[in-house]
């Protein structure tokens, strides 16, 4: 491509944004991303400096951007500082903060898909199926501690929630299609068998009983680099495939005979969305634990600021699920210091009454 | 020019259409009438592509819908749904936008042509004014509107010349309005089919459909039993075959088509004597 074709091709962008309408919100809620976006680093910039030995944000930044290349700061901190925040800090945030996204943009691509408000990993059954993988893939772990790698955990997550979602899909199927009801009741029921399953592996366990409790709360005392690093590869890929289907996504909210009759290959992709967000709920439970009502507040507020297009939601809903998160985990690593609250009692303390909230409100309120 | 050619359908292994002929031409409304479960939604979507034929094929100028793909199909053909099937958080311009769904690459974005698009199809329905606000603010009428525009910018292509034929199929999208949004509704439907669409709408409303139907399709149990312009179709005949219903037909005294109106059965014999007196003596 010639440098020509490249400035008409740019001046053909150009044209092309400016003439969107006002009446398509699509192009006008940039600004929204971009506030949320710094609301998110600034949230994490003051939420690694706080703990038992406070760092100050501007330090925080000062030490992070010693770090890069081609700048000279000069360290007047604490050698130990550097320390804290790269070895126990930033991983946990970090940790955090792609668990609230991956299931905060799970959470929103379920309610799409199954066209209801209530929908998220939880209530069809998908995390319960990953935390059955995760505790089956711990136990394995914990007899054969050599044998048995950490890429086990998410994979025991990922085998657990896909079958689950599968299971569910299969007895909530009627004909050709998968009404809506029909899905939650299945969901329900297999989540609660999942569950029960759960607990009695947790019974059998003995001695390591606390800590896969702690893990199945949400806890994340013993958050590194590798958690991270494996998490990260499951939330991305499936991030990108959500938002791939975003626009899809839209016309599901309509029903899928019209979807159907615009050209879309409904069950194609109605597939490649059940995968891509069962990918990122798997990947969050397997190391994070349970986390509820993530995936089910933020969706909401985040539809509530930029309106129905996941082509918008699915990032702003992203951002929103990492900021959410980071903030519920540090109020959970404050308030009862130098003890912590599980996370997932953090999330549902906030998150119940909303819940509450839209019960009361559904009756006569536009979700989608 | 449309040509639906023996055309039998089944769904969930219950056969829905028994070897059903008829055919459209541009310019013209044809009104699917017939009982509840006589089979009209399920014509609808055999030709809207939804539901595959066991037998027979649908035909739309040379090429028979069979061969085209998914996209393809839906570039030229587009359904008008109920309202009610909307969801109500979009904006009306949205909703029309979302018809280029079939011109834009599966995983791409809307084009500058794609905004021209719906915003002629908003023009073309009378739905600009309101393109901002949200589907969930509008009355039933306008949310109507709204759909049929989507249909309109789904069946333009500014790349293929206007000769080549495109379908509007209507399912009861007038049922839940009330009367002056029904009309209105209808008159734009018949404007735009003058314009050069073919509409093939299903109706329940017999009369709604004499006054601006070219012609009627009447089916019965999967089956058609004729196809000819209302006067021939809305007969005492034909509707007791078909409903099972004592029916008097008149005249709109204006437009001159027929009009329908039933007689209880128990009712009948007498009040049925009285009518036709009456009317003699007038004459």
């Amino acid at each position: 491509m010639s440098v020509r074709d490249r400035v008409t091709l740019a001046r053909v962008h150009r044209t092309e944004r400016a003439a969107a309408p006002a009446w398509a919100r699509y192009h006008r809620s940039s600004a929204w991303l971009a506030a949320t976006a710094l609301g998110v680093i600034v949230i994490a910039t003051v939420s690694v400096g706080i703990g038992s030995v406070y760092i100050p944000p501007l330090t925080t930044l000062r030490i992070l951007l010693a770090r890069l290349p081609l700048l000279s700061i000069h360290a007047d901190w604490p050698s130990t500082f550097g320390t804290i925040l790269f070895e126990i800090r930033l991983p946990r945030v970090a940790l955090v903060a792609l668990t609230g996204a991956a299931l905060a943009s799970s959470g929103t691509a379920y309610q799409g898909l199954f066209r209801n408000p209530l929908a998220d990993p939880y209530l069809i059954g998908v995390a319960a199926g990953a935390g059955l993988g995760a505790i089956s893939a711990m136990t394995l772990r914990m007899a054969h501690p050599t044998d048995v790698a950490l890429w086990a955990v998410p994979l025991g997550a990922f085998a657990g929630a896909l079958v689950t979602v599968s299971l569910v899909y299969a007895l909530a199927r009627v004909g050709s299609s998968t009404p809506t009801t029909t899905l939650l009741l299945a969901g329900v029921a297999v989540g609660a068998f999942a569950a029960a399953m759960t607990t009695f592996i947790l019974l059998r366990m003995g001695q390591q009983i606390m800590y896969v409790m702690a893990f199945l709360l949400g806890g994340y005392s013993s958050a590194g680099w590798d958690a991270v690093l494996a998490i990260a590869p499951f939330t991305v890929i499936g991030f990108a495939l959500m938002y791939l289907c975003a626009r899809p996504l839209n016309l599901f909210l309509f029903d899928e005979e019209q979807a159907r009759q615009l050209g879309i290959p409904v069950e194609r992709v109605k597939l490649m969305i059940v995968v891509a967000a069962t990918l990122t709920t798997a990947a969050a439970v397997a190391f994070s634990g349970l986390i509820g009502f993530v995936g089910l507040i933020v969706p909401h507020a985040a539809r509530f600021v930029v309106g129905p297009d996941h082509r918008r939601l699915l990032p702003l809903a992203a951002l929103g699920g990492a900021g959410f998160l980071m903030l519920a985990d540090l109020i959970a690593r404050t308030v009862i210091a130098p003890e912590e609250l599980p996370l997932g009692v953090v999330t549902a303390f906030a998150g119940a009454p909303f819940f509450i909230y839209l019960l009361r409100r559904a009756k006569n309120a536009a979700f989608f | 020019m449309l040509a639906i050619e023996h055309i039998s359908a089944s769904y969930h292994q219950h056969t829905v259409l028994r070897d059903v002929s008829l055919s459209a031409r541009a310019g013209e409304i044809v009104g699917v009438i017939g009982p509840n479960g006589a089979g009209k939604s399920s014509l609808l979507r055999v030709i809207g592509g939804t539901l595959a034929p066991v037998s027979g094929r649908v035909r739309l100028g040379n090429v028979a819908l069979a061969h085209l793909s998914a996209v393809e199909r839906a570039q030229k053909i587009a359904v008008v749904p109920q309202s009610a099937r909307l969801p109500k958080a979009f904006t009306a311009g949205e909703v029309v936008l979302m018809g280029r769904t079939p011109h834009l690459p599966l995983f791409g974005a809307e084009r500058a042509r794609d905004y021209a698009i719906a915003h002629a199809a908003m023009t073309r329905t009378a739905t600009l004014s309101f393109a901002e606000r949200l589907v969930g603010e509008l009355s039933g009428g306008e949310q109507q509107r709204v759909l049929i525009a989507r249909a309109l910018a789904q069946v333009t292509d500014p790349a293929i010349s206007s000769g080549e034929p495109r379908v509007l199929l209507l399912d009861e999208a007038t049922a839940h309005l009330d009367l002056k949004h029904q009309m209105a509704i209808w008159e734009l439907v018949r404007q735009l089919a003058r314009s050069g669409l073919i509409v093939i709408a299903a109706l329940h409303d017999v009369n709604l459909a004499a006054q601006y139907a070219d012609r009627l399709a009447l089916l019965h149990e999967g089956e058609l039993l004729v196809c000819a312009e209302p006067a021939r179709v809305l007969t005492r005949k034909w509707l007791r075959r078909a409903y099972d219903v004592s029916a008097i037909v008149s005249a709109h005294p204006l437009y001159h088509t027929p009009m329908v109106a039933l007689v209880a059965e128990e009712r009948t014999a007498t009040d049925e004597k009285d009518w036709t007196q009456t009317n003699t003596d007038k004459r």
